[in-house]
C-alpha cells in the first residue's frame, strides 16, 4: 500500500512543487486548496501525513491541526506545518497545535523530502 | 462640519462672557475712583481752598462748594449705577 | 385744650397710625403682594440713619462749628458708590447663610464662633447705649420743650425743664412700640416689613417736616439765603461759623468724623437691620446709592440757615441750640408748624429705636441668651418659640430701660451729638473684621476676637469711660491724670499723643490697634476647618457652586460593612463596592470591613447618597445606621480643628492625584495609540514577509526541482520555467508596489501635477491592461471615449490608480463571461472613473475594508491571480493625497463597481 500524502496549501504553484516531490517519491498524493476541504480530505480517507499550510482562507493551518489532533482515529497522521512566516512564536505555536514539524517557507526541496521520509520512517533516499 | 460649528460655539461662550463681565469690573473701578475723588474732595487740604468768608449768590463759600459738591457726587454715583443688572448672575 | 395734653396725645396718635401702617404692611407680605419690594421704600428705610440726633443735634452743632455737623453725612455719601458692590456682596453673603444680625454676621464669618458673636453682642449693646439714650433725651427734650413753651409761652432765660419722668414715659411708650412692631411673630429670615414701611413713612414725615421749618426760618423769617447768610455775616460771633475755623478739631477731626459715619452707615446695628436683613431685592442698591445721599443732601440743606437763625434770633445765647428746630417757630408763634416739627422728631427717634431694639434684640436672643440656653437644653425640649419671643420682648424692654438709665446717669450733661458720635466710634470697630473678613479669606477668628476686643478696650478707655469722666461718674483725675497716676495712659493723650481732638485721637488708637491686631493674629495663625470653609464662603459668595460649607460631621459608630450596604441598596453593590474601594484607596486607608467607618467616610458616603437621593433623605438614611448621637457644635469644631490638617493634605493629595489620573490616561492613550501603530506595523511586515516568502517558495522550489531533475519533459521543464518567471514578476511588482506605499505614506512619494484629461488616463490604463484581459478572455468596455475630464494631478500616478482598479477587476471576473466597464463620472463633487464589474461582488461585512492592504490575500479563493494585495490601498492613498473620494459599491453575485471622484482644484504640489 502506497504511502499517502496530503498536501494543503492556497498558493497553487506552491501546492503543484509539493505534489511532483511527493509523487516522485513514488508517494500517492491529494492536493487541496484551504482549510475545510483538507478536513473533508482526511475524513474521506486517513492520509500517513500531511503537508499543512499555516495561511490559508477559511480553516486556518492551526485550526486544522487542532481538529485533527481532537479525533483519536486520526491520532496516527503525520503532520508537517509550513508557513512563510518564519518567526518562532509561529513555529512554537504550530507545534503546541499539535504538528509533527515545521518547515519555513521558502523551503529546500530535498530538506523536505528528507523530512518527510524520516517522519514515515522510510530510509534515506 | 459639524465639529467646526461646536468649535465656534464654544468661542462665541467665551467670547460671550469675558464681554459681558467686564462692564461690571469697570463699573466697579469707576465707583471706587469716586470714592477716592470724593475724599479728596472732601478734605484737607481741597477743603482750605473754600474756606474763606465770601459769597457765592448769597451763600458761604464752603458752604456752597460742599453743597454743590455733594450734587455733583449724587449725580455722579447714578449715571455709573445706571444700567442693566448688578449682579454678577 | 391744654398743650400739656396735646403733645402726648399726638405722639400716641402718631404711632398708632406708624402701627396701622406696619400692621397693613405685614398683612400685604402674608398676601405675597409685598410693599417693600420698591427701591425708594428701600431708600426711605435707610435714612433711619437721621435719627434725632440729626433733627436736632445737627442744628445744635452747627449753631457752634459751622460745617462741622456735615461729616456725619458726608461719610454715607462717600460709603454709597461702595454699596453697589461691598453692601451687594454683603447681602448676597447673608441671603445665603440666612444671616439675620451683624453680630452672625461676624460670628458666622469666623468659624460660626458663638464666643465671637456672643462678644460682639456684648460690645454692640454697650456701643449704641448712648445712641439710645440720645433718642430718649431728644423726645423727652422736645416734649418738654412743647408743653412749657406752648403752655406758658417762650420764657426766654429759662433752661427748658427737663422732666425725668418724661423719659420714662417716653422709653417704655418706645419700647412697648418695638415690641408690638418687632416681635409679634417669630420669622426665619427676621424680615419685618411692616417696620420698613412704617419706618420709610417716618422718613418722609422727618424730611416733610425739617424742610417745611427750615423754609419757613429761612424765607418766612429771612428774606431767603442771601439775607440769612448776610446778616450772619455782618454778626462777628457768627462770621467764623461760614468757614472751617470753626470746625473743632479741624480737618483731622473732620476726616476721622467723615471716616466714622462711612463705618456707621454700614454697621450701626439697625443700618445693617434695613441694608442687609431687611433687603428684598439686591437690585434696590442701585436707586438706593444715588437716591440716599440726595435725601441726606435735603435733610442737610436748611441745617446751617435754621442754625444761624436761631443765633441771630437768641442773640442772649440763653437757648439750647439743640431745640432751635422746636423753639424757632414757637417764637414766631406758629405752634401747628412747631407739633409738626415735634412730629418729625418723634418719628426720628422712634425710627430709630424700633429698628435699632428689634436689631439688638434679634442679637441678644440669638448670639447671648439662646446659646447659653441651649448648653443646658435638657429643660427646653420642647418649641422655643414663645420662649424666644419672651426673651426678645424682655430684650427690649430692658435695652430702653438702660437707655434711660444712662440717659439719667450721664446723658443729661452732654450735648447729643457728642454722646452720639461715642456710638459711631464703638461700631466701627467692627469693621475691619467685616471688610477684611469678606475680601480676605486670611483673616482669622482669633484674630477678628483679638481685634475686636482690643478695639473696644481702647475705645472704651479713650471714648466712654471719658464721658463717665465728664458726667462726674468716674474721678476727674482719671481724665487729667490717667488711670492710677499713669500720665501715659491718660486716655485723651494716649502715649502723650495730644495732636488730635478725643474723638479722632480715640478713633485713631482704636482703629489701629484693632486692624494691626486683627492682622497680625491672622497671620500667623492657623485657621480651622470651618473658619476656612467659612471664610471662603464669605470671600467668594458669588462663585455659583462654591466651596461647600454645609457638610455635616457625623459622630457615633457605623461599620465600614454597614455603610457600604447601606449605600449599596441605593446605587447597587457594585457600584458601592467600587466606589468605596476607591476613596479608600485614594486616601491610602487601611480598612478592615468591620472596622468603625471614621466621620470622612461617612461623610463620603453621605455625599454619595445625597448625588442618589437627595441631600435631606441621605442624610435620614444615613442617621438610619449611625448609632450615636449627632456631634454638638462644639464637638463638631472640635474635630474639625483635629482633623483640619489631615483634610487639608488630603485635599491637595486629591488635587495631585486628579492630576495624575489625567496624566495616566493620556499616557496610556498615547500608549495605545503608539501599541496598535507597532501592532500594524509587525502585522504589515509579517505580512509583506508572507507575500514575499509564499513566491519565493515557490521560485526556490521549482529551480531546485529543475536542477535536480534533469529527466524532466520538455513541456513540464517549459511549464515550470514559466512559473518561476511569473512568480519571479510578481515578486518585483510586489517589492515595487510595497516600496510606493512606504514613499507614500511617508510623505516622500514626489507629486508632478499638472492637467489632466481622464479620458486619456483612461486609455493610457486601457492599454497598458490589454493583456491581461486577453488573456482571460474578459472583454474590456471603454465608456469614455473622448469625454472631456480635466483636473490637476499626477499623470503616471493616475494611471497606475486605473490600472490597478482594471487589473482588480479582472482577476475577479470569470474567464469569457467576464465584463469590465469603464464609465465617467461628472458630480458637483469633481470627476471620475468608475470600474464597473460582473464578478462575485463583496459581502458587506468586507465592504470597507477592501482598501487596507493585503485584504484580499486573506480571504479571497481567487488568489489564483497575479496580485500584491497592495494594489487597491495604493489607489486609495494616491486618491487621497489628490483629495479625492474613493469607494466601492456591490452586490453579491452582480459584480462590483469601483469609483473615484477627485476635485476640479488645484491641488497643490
Amino acid at each position: 500500500m502506497p504511502v499517502e500524502i496530503l498536501i494543503v496549501d492556497d498558493a497553487p504553484n506552491i501546492a503543484l512543487s509539493l505534489e511532483f516531490l511527493m509523487k516522485k517519491e513514488g508517494f500517492s498524493v491529494r492536493s487541496v486548496g484551504d482549510g475545510e476541504e483538507a478536513l473533508k480530505a482526511v475524513a474521506e480517507k486517513v492520509p500517513d501525513l500531511i503537508l499543512l499550510d499555516v495561511m490559508m482562507p477559511k480553516r486556518n493551518g492551526y485550526e486544522v491541526c487542532q481538529a485533527i489532533r481532537a479525533r483519536a482515529e486520526w491520532q496516527t497522521v503525520r503532520i508537517i506545518m509550513l508557513t512563510a512566516k518564519g518567526r518562532e512564536v509561529e513555529q512554537e505555536r504550530g507545534l503546541a497545535m499539535g504538528a509533527d514539524d515545521y518547515v519555513a517557507k521558502p523551503f529546500s526541496t530535498r530538506d523536505l523530502v528528507q523530512k518527510v521520509r524520516d517522519m514515515l520512517g522510510l530510509p534515506t533516499g | 462640519m459639524r465639529a467646526c460649528g461646536h468649535n465656534g460655539g464654544l468661542l462665541e461662550t467665551f467670547g460671550a462672557r469675558s464681554i459681558a463681565m467686564s462692564p461690571l469690573k469697570r463699573r466697579q473701578e469707576r465707583l471706587v475712583a469716586l470714592v477716592v475723588l470724593g475724599g479728596l474732595a472732601l478734605n484737607f487740604p481741597l477743603l482750605s481752598l473754600f474756606s474763606r468768608e465770601a459769597f457765592v449768590w448769597g451763600v458761604p463759600v464752603l458752604f456752597f462748594y460742599l453743597f454743590a459738591f455733594w450734587l455733583l457726587f449724587v449725580v455722579l454715583i447714578a449715571l455709573i449705577v445706571k444700567g442693566k443688572s448688578m449682579a454678577k448672575e | 385744650m391744654s398743650w400739656q395734653w396735646i403733645a402726648p396725645l399726638v405722639s400716641v396718635a402718631y404711632l398708632g397710625v406708624l402701627f396701622a401702617l406696619a400692621y397693613y404692611g405685614d398683612l400685604r407680605a402674608a398676601q405675597g403682594r409685598s410693599l417693600v419690594n420698591n427701591a425708594t421704600v428701600y431708600t426711605l428705610s435707610i435714612a433711619v440713619y437721621c435719627t434725632s440726633w440729626t433733627y436736632y443735634g445737627s442744628v445744635g452743632r452747627a449753631a457752634v462749628s459751622g460745617v462741622g455737623f456735615l461729616p456725619i453725612f458726608l461719610g454715607p455719601l462717600l460709603m454709597a458708590p461702595l454699596w453697589w458692590f461691598v453692601l451687594g456682596k454683603m447681602i448676597a453673603i447673608a441671603n445665603a447663610s440666612h444671616i439675620t444680625s451683624i453680630a452672625d454676621f461676624i460670628a458666622s464669618r469666623y468659624g460660626k464662633s458663638p464666643v465671637l458673636g456672643g462678644m460682639v453682642t456684648l460690645f454692640v449693646i454697650i456701643g449704641v447705649m448712648p445712641y439710645i439714650a440720645l433718642q430718649l433725651k431728644a423726645v423727652a427734650v422736645s416734649m418738654d420743650v412743647l408743653v412749657d413753651h406752648l403752655g406758658a409761652g417762650l420764657a426766654l432765660g429759662d433752661p427748658p425743664f427737663l422732666s425725668n419722668n418724661t423719659a420714662l414715659y417716653v422709653a417704655i411708650l418706645m419700647a412697648l412700640f418695638a415690641i408690638l412692631f418687632g416681635t409679634r411673630h417669630l420669622d426665619a429670615s427676621e424680615r419685618h416689613e411692616g417696620m420698613v414701611m412704617a419706618i420709610a413713612f417716618e422718613s418722609l414725615v422727618k424730611l416733610g417736616a425739617f424742610l417745611s421749618v427750615g423754609l419757613f426760618v429761612t424765607f418766612g423769617l429771612f428774606d431767603g439765603f442771601g439775607d440769612l447768610f448776610g446778616r450772619a455775616m455782618a454778626d462777628p460771633a457768627l462770621r467764623r461759623l461760614m468757614t472751617f475755623d470753626a470746625v473743632p478739631g479741624g480737618y483731622a477731626s473732620w476726616f476721622s468724623m467723615t471716616f466714622l459715619a462711612m463705618m456707621a452707615i454700614l454697621f450701626l446695628p439697625r443700618q445693617f437691620q434695613v441694608l442687609v436683613v431687611e433687603n428684598f431685592n439686591k437690585n434696590h442698591i442701585r436707586q438706593a446709592s444715588w437716591f440716599f445721599p440726595l435725601y441726606l443732601l435735603a435733610i442737610n440743606l436748611f441745617v446751617l440757615p435754621i442754625a444761624l437763625a436761631g443765633r441771630l434770633i437768641f442773640a442772649n445765647g440763653a437757648m439750647d441750640p439743640d431745640t432751635f428746630v422746636l423753639t424757632l417757630p414757637i417764637q414766631a408763634g406758629q405752634h401747628w408748624l412747631a407739633l409738626l416739627v415735634y412730629v418729625g422728631g418723634l418719628s426720628a427717634a422712634t425710627g430709630m429705636v424700633i429698628v435699632e431694639t428689634i436689631a439688638l434684640s434679634t442679637m441678644v436672643s440669638n448670639d447671648l441668651i439662646l446659646p447659653l440656653l441651649l448648653r443646658f437644653r435638657t429643660v427646653f425640649r420642647d418649641d422655643l418659640s414663645g420662649m424666644i419671643l419672651s426673651i426678645r420682648r424682655g430684650v427690649i424692654l430692658g435695652l430702653l430701660l438702660l437707655g434711660y438709665l444712662y440717659f439719667r446717669l450721664i446723658g443729661e450733661s452732654q450735648t447729643l451729638v457728642s454722646i452720639g458720635i461715642v456710638s459711631f466710634a464703638a461700631v466701627a470697630q467692627f469693621a475691619p473684621a467685616i471688610l477684611l473678613g469678606i475680601y480676605w479669606p486670611g483673616a482669622s477668628r482669633r484674630g477678628a476676637m483679638g481685634g475686636i476686643l482690643i478695639g473696644f478696650l481702647v475705645w472704651s478707655h479713650t471714648l466712654l469711660l471719658p464721658s463717665f469722666a465728664k458726667s462726674g461718674w468716674l474721678a476727674g483725675s482719671f481724665l487729667t491724670d490717667g488711670p492710677w497716676g499713669q500720665a501715659w495712659l491718660k486716655p485723651e493723650a494716649l502715649f502723650g499723643l495730644t495732636l488730635f481732638d478725643p474723638i479722632t485721637h480715640s478713633v485713631f488708637w482704636s482703629l489701629l490697634a484693632n486692624m494691626g491686631v486683627l492682622v497680625f493674629i491672622s497671620l500667623f495663625d492657623r485657621q480651622t476647618t470651618v473658619e476656612q470653609i467659612q471664610a471662603m464662603h464669605f470671600v467668594n459668595v458669588f462663585d455659583k457652586g462654591g466651596k461647600g460649607g454645609n457638610e455635616y460631621v457625623w459622630s457615633g459608630f457605623v461599620s465600614v460593612v454597614d455603610l457600604k450596604r447601606l449605600v449599596a441598596r441605593f446605587i447597587g453593590p457594585m457600584q458601592a463596592e467600587r466606589d468605596f474601594a476607591h476613596y479608600i484607596h485614594k486616601r491610602r486607608l487601611e480598612l478592615e470591613d468591620n472596622a468603625q467607618a471614621p466621620a470622612r467616610l461617612v461623610a463620603f458616603a453621605e455625599k454619595r447618597l445625597t448625588g442618589a437621593i437627595g441631600s435631606a433623605s441621605a442624610r435620614v438614611m444615613i442617621s438610619s445606621v449611625v448609632i450615636g448621637e449627632e456631634l454638638d457644635l462644639r464637638g463638631v469644631m472640635r474635630l474639625l480643628d483635629e482633623t483640619s490638617q489631615v483634610i487639608e493634605y488630603s485635599q491637595r493629595l486629591e488635587q495631585k492625584s486628579r492630576q495624575l489620573e489625567a496624566a495616566t490616561r493620556q499616557l496610556q492613550e498615547a500608549n495605545e495609540r503608539l501599541q496598535e501603530l507597532d501592532r500594524m506595523k509587525d502585522e504589515f511586515i509579517s505580512t509583506v514577509s508572507h507575500e514575499l516568502r509564499t513566491p519565493l517558495a515557490a521560485i526556490r522550489a521549482f529551480s531546485e526541482i529543475l536542477r535536480d531533475n534533469a529527466e524532466l519533459e520538455a513541456s513540464e521543464r517549459q511549464k515550470f520555467t514559466e512559473i518561476i518567471i511569473k512568480e519571479a514578476e510578481r515578486l518585483t511588482r510586489l517589492v515595487n508596489q510595497t516600496l510606493d506605499l512606504a514613499k507614500i505614506e511617508s510623505g516622500k512619494m514626489e507629486w508632478h501635477i499638472s492637467e489632466v484629461n481622464l479620458a486619456h488616463i483612461a486609455q493610457e490604463a486601457i492599454d497598458a491592461t490589454k493583456q491581461l484581459f486577453d488573456n482571460k478572455s474578459v472583454q474590456l468596455v471603454n465608456k469614455v471615449d473622448d469625454h472631456d475630464l480635466m483636473l490637476q494631478a499626477d499623470r503616471d500616478k493616475m494611471i497606475q490608480v486605473v490600472i490597478n482598479l482594471l487589473s482588480n477587476a479582472v482577476k475577479f471576473c470569470d474567464a469569457t463571461t467576464g465584463l469590465v466597464e469603464i464609465h465617467w463620472q461628472d458630480t458637483e463633487e469633481g470627476v471620475g472613473l468608475a470600474v464597473v464589474d460582473n464578478g462575485p461582488g463583496i459581502p458587506l461585512e468586507d465592504i470597507n475594508k477592501v482598501f487596507d492592504k493585503f485584504h484580499q490575500v486573506r480571504d479571497s479563493a481567487a488568489d489564483f491571480l497575479p496580485g500584491s494585495g497592495l494594489g487597491l490601498t495604493i489607489c486609495h492613498r494616491i486618491i487621497e493625497r489628490h483629495r479625492g473620494r474613493i469607494w466601492v459599491e456591490s452586490v453579491v453575485g452582480q459584480g462590483s463597481s469601483f469609483i473615484f471622484l477627485l476635485p476640479r482644484g488645484v491641488v497643490e504640489g
